[in-house]
């Protein structure tokens, strides 16, 4: 009997042990006090699930509680939340593609070519980055838009919606030097349309391109300079203005919705961090995690043309997508009569004062009231400014004015040299030997493999809408073991005289996927 | 805050989410690998682009040269018959050198920016990818052979019929489009499942050398195996009167 006191006082001293070591661990909440809070038990007093906010340094960056009329979902849609969780999982990500990555300009084309085939999940991560990088831009312009839209910028958060705007800025810039490192046409080009604006600006514009590039033109020490943009300036400072604004909006609270700021209706209710925000979260963790790599599985990959080529332009060069409202604003006419160039007040001087504004809209904007009755002109505005910039993007692409010859613009959309177009979509046995002209072509009957059929129908509509009375012949040869040569001859009458144009591309069997 | 709620549909979407990484990382290495194999045919199909701007002037369209000034590029085996070479690397090598630094002396230029030219070192390494292509066994048409007519698969080796041929006998052709034809393009040539109706307009406006070629060479990649091989010339004027009347009837 005593020696069963003993073991049993064994077992019981290990069971204390580990007790009192997780507990530790959870910063003072017991494997009881888990329990019973996962559970749903209500706490007991005095509420220990409080003090870990106290106690941990995770923790301690969290509310204790929130105001049940903030958490609700179609309040906030969660976007400062998703704007962090994608931070850490581009830096994650960022981090990995780090490894196999040179910044050189003799090697970075090929390491990215090295991620995708070679390191192992390296596509993965690099679609990943991407995708979290397109995203993230997103998010925080439709979290801008939300404080904006719920008057939340206003006093007493004013000086937080200015960090935020620095985050913004940041974030832009996170993009826009992640962009030139893999170092292909679409990269160079991009940089080199984005940086052309520094040097429009008087007096000093030529020094400002040098500082951003290191040199004339884009190369090497662009290369670099953004590089170290990218990997270690702008997470330092994201780090030390995130913190800032995290931290402000854990002191000052998140706003509450408009009406209950008014004091229109009441919250009372509060909702603790622990367990249900952290549940909540958790959740919202795993779903995010889901859908990125549910989309980089199935529809999404990161774009790669073809390697940096400073003698050859590609058609339709544009800036990334939330840039191309300024590249919309650059193409507006040049009414400046050679005083200044057109290029300096659309692409610096009024992106500018679109910062300006942003930057100083909590002092001009006096209006106490967030309540959208009372602030009709705000919202009005906002309104407004939405359209502008979806304008402006529209006019940034290249639709508007920016569109090749006809012929080349044929030739681009069906046979291009440097992209893919609506010749890769053929399988390889779609690609049948031969010469197909769309005068000839006989469409709707079996006679021809079905992608090649649908490739001449389109063919011919286009040339009916851009040449009208043109003729175009598709010739395709067997060139090499698996590989195939796509001739396109496009011919027609202009002004009486007959005009040809000619593009030819070469498709390996490996290229299309089966 | 549904609190229970909210811990299942987390652990459910846990699972999903262990689910599809296992399911990403079993397929790694295939994926890699594929990947691997499409970016070397898109070097050599870049190396074709390269070659056609750079080396065609003097290497011939199709790698053919010109005899006794520039080599044939498009021989089964660049090595043989080159003893005079003494090189003791590989073949990808020999060629690699070969266009970065040039022959001086026997008007190669040199293609490398380091020596001087235009190319970058990864589009002198397309253009050796592509040449290396044109090693070994190669489909008919490749190394410039005479070929009667576009034929892409090495199995459509239809002969073209010959002997002389008396204008075309309906009747007979009737019998023989019966036998030969119908199963795919139906009885009354109006179309199958398989073959297309032969009535229709735009189909009967063509001429009959449309018909001769289609009937002896197929119509590659779809259903329509060439018939030369199987129909004699005769037999196909036969078909083609025949395929006339219905297309007249119509």
């Amino acid at each position: 009997m005593a020696e069963n006191k003993e073991t049993k006082s064994r077992r019981d001293k290990a069971r204390e042990w580990l007790n009192g070591y997780l507990t530790s661990v959870f910063a003072g909440l017991s494997p009881q006090d888990l329990r019973d809070m996962f559970r749903g038990k209500p706490p007991g007093r005095p509420n220990p699930r409080y003090k870990p906010h106290t106690t941990s340094f995770w923790l301690h960056m969290k509310p204790r509680w929130y105001p049940k009329s903030v958490t609700r979902f179609s309040y906030t849609f969660a976007l400062g939340w998703a704007s962090a969780f994608l931070a850490v999982v581009l830096g994650i990500s960022g981090i990995l593609l780090m490894l196999p990555y040179t910044p050189s300009v003799d090697k970075a084309y090929f390491d990215i070519l090295n991620i995708m085939s070679n390191v192992p999940f390296g596509k993965l991560m690099r679609d990943l980055h991407r995708l979290g990088a397109e995203l993230m831009v997103a998010i925080v312009m439709v979290h801008m838009l939300r404080v904006y839209f719920t008057g939340s910028y206003k006093q007493p958060r004013s000086f937080n919606w200015t960090v935020g705007v620095i985050l913004l800025l940041i974030t832009w810039l996170f993009s826009y030097s992640g962009y030139l490192l893999p170092w292909d046409q679409l990269a160079y080009w991009a940089v080199t349309i984005g940086t052309s604006m520094a040097d429009s600006v008087p007096v000093i514009g030529k020094n400002i391109q040098l500082l951003l590039l290191g040199a004339p033109a884009v190369g090497q020490p662009a290369l670099l300079r953004f590089y170290a943009l990218h990997v270690i300036i702008l997470p330092l400072a994201l780090i030390i203005f995130f913190g800032i604004h995290y931290y402000k909006v854990v002191r000052q609270k998140i706003s509450p919705p408009p009406s209950v700021a008014a004091g229109l209706r009441e919250d009372k209710e509060r909702v603790p961090f622990l367990p249900d925000v952290l549940v909540r979260e958790a959740l919202w963790v795993i779903l995010g995690l889901l859908f990125m790599l549910i989309s980089v599985v199935t529809f999404f990959e990161a774009p790669l043309e073809m390697h940096a080529d400073p003698n050859l332009t590609p058609l339709h060069s544009t800036a990334p997508w939330y840039f191309l409202w300024i590249q919309g604003l650059i193409k507006l006419p040049d009414i400046f009569g050679g005083l200044v160039e057109g290029k300096f007040i659309y692409g610096v001087v009024l992106p500018g004062l679109v910062f300006a504004l942003l930057f100083a809209l909590p002092y001009i904007d006096r209006n106490p009231s967030r309540l959208p009755q009372d602030r009709k002109l705000a919202i009005a505005i906002g309104i407004v400014a939405i359209i502008l910039f979806g304008v402006l993007t529209w006019m940034g692409t290249p639709a508007y004015k920016a569109q090749a010859s006809p012929q080349e613009e044929i030739a681009l959309e069906f046979v291009p040299t440097d992209r893919e177009g609506a010749i890769h979509e053929l399988s390889w046995d779609e690609l049948a030997e031969g010469t197909y002209d769309t005068e000839t072509f006989v469409s709707g009957a079996m006679m021809y493999p079905k992608g090649l059929e649908t490739f001449m129908v389109e063919l011919r509509e286009a040339i009916e809408k851009e040449l009208p009375g043109g003729v175009g012949t598709l010739t395709i040869t067997v060139w090499q073991k698996d590989l195939k040569r796509i001739d396109l001859d496009l011919r027609w009458t202009e002004g009486g005289e007959e005009h040809t144009f000619q593009q030819h591309t070469y498709i390996h069997r490996n290229m299309i996927s089966d | 805050m549904n609190v229970a709620r909210n811990l299942i549909v987390t652990t459910i979407a846990a699972i999903l989410l262990m689910a599809l990484l296992i399911a990403i990382f079993l397929g790694e290495s295939a994926r890699m690998h594929e990947a691997a194999l499409a970016q070397k045919g898109e070097s050599i199909a870049r190396g074709a682009m390269l070659y056609d701007s750079y080396c065609a002037g003097c290497h011939g369209k199709r790698g053919e040269g010109l005899a006794g000034i520039y080599p044939p590029l498009n021989v089964e085996n660049l090595w043989e018959g080159r003893e005079d070479i003494a090189f003791y690397g590989s073949l990808h090598d020999f060629i690699a050198l070969n266009i970065s630094a040039g022959h001086p002396n026997q008007n190669m230029p040199s293609w490398a920016d380091d020596y001087g030219g235009p190319l970058r070192d990864d589009q002198v390494e397309d253009l050796v990818q592509f040449v290396m292509n044109w090693q070994g066994p190669q489909p008919p048409g490749v190394r410039g052979e005479v070929v009667a007519t576009p034929t892409p698969a090495p199995e459509a080796t239809a002969e073209a019929p010959t002997g002389p041929v008396e204008p075309g006998d309906p009747e007979r052709g009737g019998e023989l489009f019966a036998n030969t034809c119908a199963s795919c393009h139906n009885t009354d040539a109006k179309g199958g499942a398989l073959g297309p109706s032969l009535v229709r307009p735009d189909i009967a406006a063509q001429d009959d050398d449309f018909f001769r070629e289609t009937i002896i060479n197929g119509r590659p990649g779809t259903a329509m195996p060439p018939w030369g091989g199987t129909l004699s010339a005769q037999d196909i004027e036969d078909i083609i009167a025949w395929l006339r009347e219905r297309q007249a009837e119509e």
